[in-house]
């Protein structure tokens, strides 16, 4: 993945704020790389994640807003969503596991794999962390860099000033330092897509 | 708990009140005590604000006893909302109190002569009933306040607010948390109505001086007691989703899955899911010095809930539930997690059903009432309702009445209960719980262990359609029995997962009551619940064609996986078929 070609943010922050962009990791973000593989292979090959944490902590994995059984058969193409979420409350929430007992209830919204797989091809795939996966999983990723759309930076900004301020050290923009105060001016909303990488520094 | 306590409201002279033994109810509780009491003792043809209809409020078989999780409170009688039988329930210090004091159950029979409204006094000296018509249309908030400078801060309060006094169809019972705030409410079926027709605002409990419930087996109990919690605290959703996101942590996935309700049940997903999730919440609590991990009862050792405080930091409600941030929210097409809070606190002042409003708002907006998104004007109509207008009157009496009132055809309830956060036509099973339950649709009606655990009527083949018969009908068994122990049903995940920790709760049961109790045994108490639920709710004109959901879930596709509800009619017949 080469993402030198992007705008980019860096930012150094507090530990103990950092929580505050798991708003960011749930509303998506995106991963460029090989596509036309299986979900499991995107999620451990290209990804990183680690098979274990994949069988043990990941127990609902939707793909395209589908909840997922079996992550060997689901492939993963350009555009595709995947959204990764650990064992979840109620009824419902428990229906959504893969490969569960209850998974029949929800029988009619289940991914249903294709006979035959993709060609493999370079992609984009949005990416969406949440819950326990989001807290475990995002300061890794953060720290890697994720890629956003600075509409949604820019809304993110606004609404979390106030922790964003007591929270950042401080502030590259492109490679250049930047004042923590300019961060409020710039209009992020004009920038398509952007490298966002947040390090945890106390 | 080896006595129930009756308060004739209509008595000669003024309530009275007698407590007697337990007699035939003897072993029962929650859910199971305030069942058997309405189909015995409560014509199933009456009307339910009538002096011959009950309301039974019983603390769970271990509630009072040190066992972990043991404080859900059943409240129950005919349901002014679905014409059927009703046990809603709650958290709260109220199971705890109400056991320590010894009662399994407080039954307030008859209707007062005038329009005096009481309070009613309970320790360990016995019995107080006293008219106070200062209380008459206080809120919840207000009303504890006062109870508070009246008796002390050692108490636990059992109320209705003015929706309650108004008997509207959706109001709520209120039980007082550990911090004596009303916040956690039996909120389903219009409970808080029949209080309010009994002439009883206000039950305030002083457990002072009365120690714990002792178990039968100690040793075994406690072992039981360690092994249960050590089962909670190892599960990822009780031991950590649930603590450090509370309910709410189901908004993104159930968005996710197309399954979220959003404007009046018209799609599946909602645009704005993420400015009102549990992160989101769970992060703004925190950010605000608020707290996101919290217990509703003391012994609570899961403590999803939390305590979202305003944009200055002060208080404004406890951490709302999932279900009432899909109902004011998604289902509204409201975003703004402080308006939400806020609504959510009104409904607790109030005492009124989250979901029931919320779903009702949502059909006012339909009906051209509001625009769909318009945070400022659902909380308007939401004070309609705590001021008693025409209008909060009709909006009061639910999403089935409003629908009715105004020509709405699209009215997402089953016998007259409003539907909560699910979508039936992407959660299928769901839809069948929804469609079957004895208490009109109902997310927490089969909610607890499955059959592979229980193996009531076998294994069931999770990839064939009709499983999702067998699997409701095991889960409403299931369900029904967790309610009688006063567990909080969110045990259920640690016991879905981890047959070590189901029979650490047969064991915590068995130590207590010194019996050995069996998964069998478990299911019996559930069937025998459901059982006397059915037969209550066919002698009050219930047929298998109530057991629907409304046409056009079956005919309109939900976006954005276009799904409709596919369960025949002739299979849910089945789900009652043991």
């Amino acid at each position: 993945m080469n993402n030198s070609v992007f705008p980019s943010l860096m930012l150094s922050f507090e530990p103990g704020r950092i929580f505050i962009f798991s708003q960011l990791l749930e509303n998506g973000f995106i991963i460029k790389g090989k596509v036309g593989c299986s979900v499991k292979e995107f999620l451990c090959n290209r990804m990183f994640i680690e098979q274990d944490y994949l069988d043990n902590r990941i127990q609902t994995i939707f793909l395209n807003g589908k909840p997922v059984d079996d992550i060997n058969s689901a492939i993963v193409k350009d555009g595709s969503s995947i959204s990764l979420s650990a064992a979840m409350p109620g009824l419902a929430g428990a229906t959504m596991r893969r490969g569960g007992t209850l998974a029949s209830m929800r029988s009619g919204i289940s991914h249903v794999s294709a006979e035959t797989s993709e060609d493999s091809c370079e992609g984009k795939v949005t990416i969406k962390f949440f819950n326990l996966i989001s807290k475990e999983l995002g300061p890794e990723f953060l720290n890697r860099g994720i890629i956003i759309d600075g509409k949604t930076l820019a809304g993110f900004i606004t609404t979390n000033r106030k922790i964003i301020e007591a929270g950042l050290f401080s502030a590259e923009k492109d490679g250049q330092k930047i004042e923590t105060e300019k961060l409020f001016d710039i209009r992020w909303e004009d920038k398509k897509e952007l490298l966002l990488k947040v390090t945890g520094i106390k | 708990m080896d006595k129930i306590l009756r308060i004739n409201m209509g008595a000669d002279g003024g309530p009275k009140a007698t407590t007697g033994s337990l007699g035939n109810y003897a072993g029962l509780g929650g859910r199971a005590m305030t069942s058997a009491i309405v189909a015995k003792e409560v014509p199933p043809l009456c009307h339910p604000l009538s002096a011959e209809n009950k309301l039974i409020i019983a603390p769970g078989l271990l509630s009072g006893s040190l066992a972990a999780m043991s404080g859900r409170i059943s409240v129950g009688c005919k349901s002014p909302l679905t014409g059927g039988i009703k046990e809603a329930n709650s958290g709260g210090q109220g199971a705890q109190v109400l056991g320590r004091l010894g009662y399994a159950a407080i039954v307030l029979e008859g209707a007062p002569k005038s329009e005096t409204i009481y309070k009613v006094f309970i320790n360990k000296d016995g019995v107080k009933i006293s008219a106070d018509n200062s209380l008459k249309m206080l809120g919840n908030y207000d009303l504890i306040e006062k109870m508070k400078k009246e008796y002390g801060d050692k108490i636990a309060c059992i109320s209705i607010g003015p929706a309650g006094e108004m008997k509207l169809a959706a109001a709520s019972v209120a039980f007082t948390d550990m911090e004596l705030r009303p916040t956690r409410h039996a909120g389903r079926g219009g409970v808080g109505a029949v209080m309010g027709a009994k002439g009883v605002k206000v039950i305030v409990l002083d457990d002072t001086g009365m120690p714990n419930r002792e178990p039968k087996n100690p040793e075994k109990f406690k072992e039981a007691n360690k092994n249960f919690v050590q089962g909670l605290k190892k599960h990822p959703v009780t031991g950590e989703g649930l603590p450090a996101y509370g309910t709410n942590v189901l908004t993104n996935v159930i968005n996710e899955a197309g399954g979220f309700p959003t404007n009046n049940f018209k799609m599946g997903r909602f645009a704005g899911a993420s400015k009102i999730s549990g992160e989101t919440q769970a992060a703004t609590e925190t950010a605000r010095g608020g707290v996101a991990t919290h217990g509703c009862h003391k012994g609570c050792v899961i403590r999803c809930s939390g305590i979202y405080n305003d944009k200055d930091g002060n208080f404004l409600t406890k951490q709302p539930e999932y279900e009432t941030i899909w109902a004011h929210g998604a289902n509204c097409g409201i975003d703004d997690l402080d308006a939400i809070a806020t609504m959510d606190r009104m409904d607790d002042d109030y005492g009124l059903d989250t979901i029931e409003m919320g779903a009702t708002i949502a059909v006012a907006m339909d009906a051209g009432l509001a625009k769909f998104g318009d945070a400022k004007a659902a909380i308007k109509l939401l004070k309609e309702v705590g001021k008693g207008t025409h209008l909060g009157r009709i909006l009061g009496n639910g999403a089935a009445v409003t629908g009715k009132v105004f020509g709405v055809e699209r009215v997402p309830v089953v016998k007259g209960q409003s539907m909560p956060a699910y979508d039936p036509r992407a959660v299928q099973g769901m839809g069948v719980t929804y469609a079957t339950s004895t208490m009109g649709a109902d997310h927490t009606a089969g909610y607890a262990v499955t059959a592979n655990i229980l193996g009531v009527g076998g294994k069931v083949d999770a990839l064939k359609p009709e499983g999702q018969i067998d699997l409701s009908r095991n889960l409403q068994i299931a369900t029904a029995a967790i309610d009688s122990t006063g567990m909080c049903l969110f045990i259920a995940f640690a016991i879905l997962d981890q047959p070590d920790t189901f029979q650490a709760l047969l064991d915590l049961l068995g130590g207590f009551t010194g019996s050995n109790l069996t998964g069998d045994d478990v299911v019996a108490l559930g069937k025998s619940v459901l059982k006397n639920e059915r037969e209550f709710n066919l002698k009050a004109g219930f047929s298998s064609k109530h057991d629907r959901l409304p046409d056009y879930f079956k005919n309109e596709p939900l976006p954005p996986h276009n799904v409709k509800f596919a369960v025949k009619d002739e299979d849910l017949d089945k789900v009652f078929n043991w």
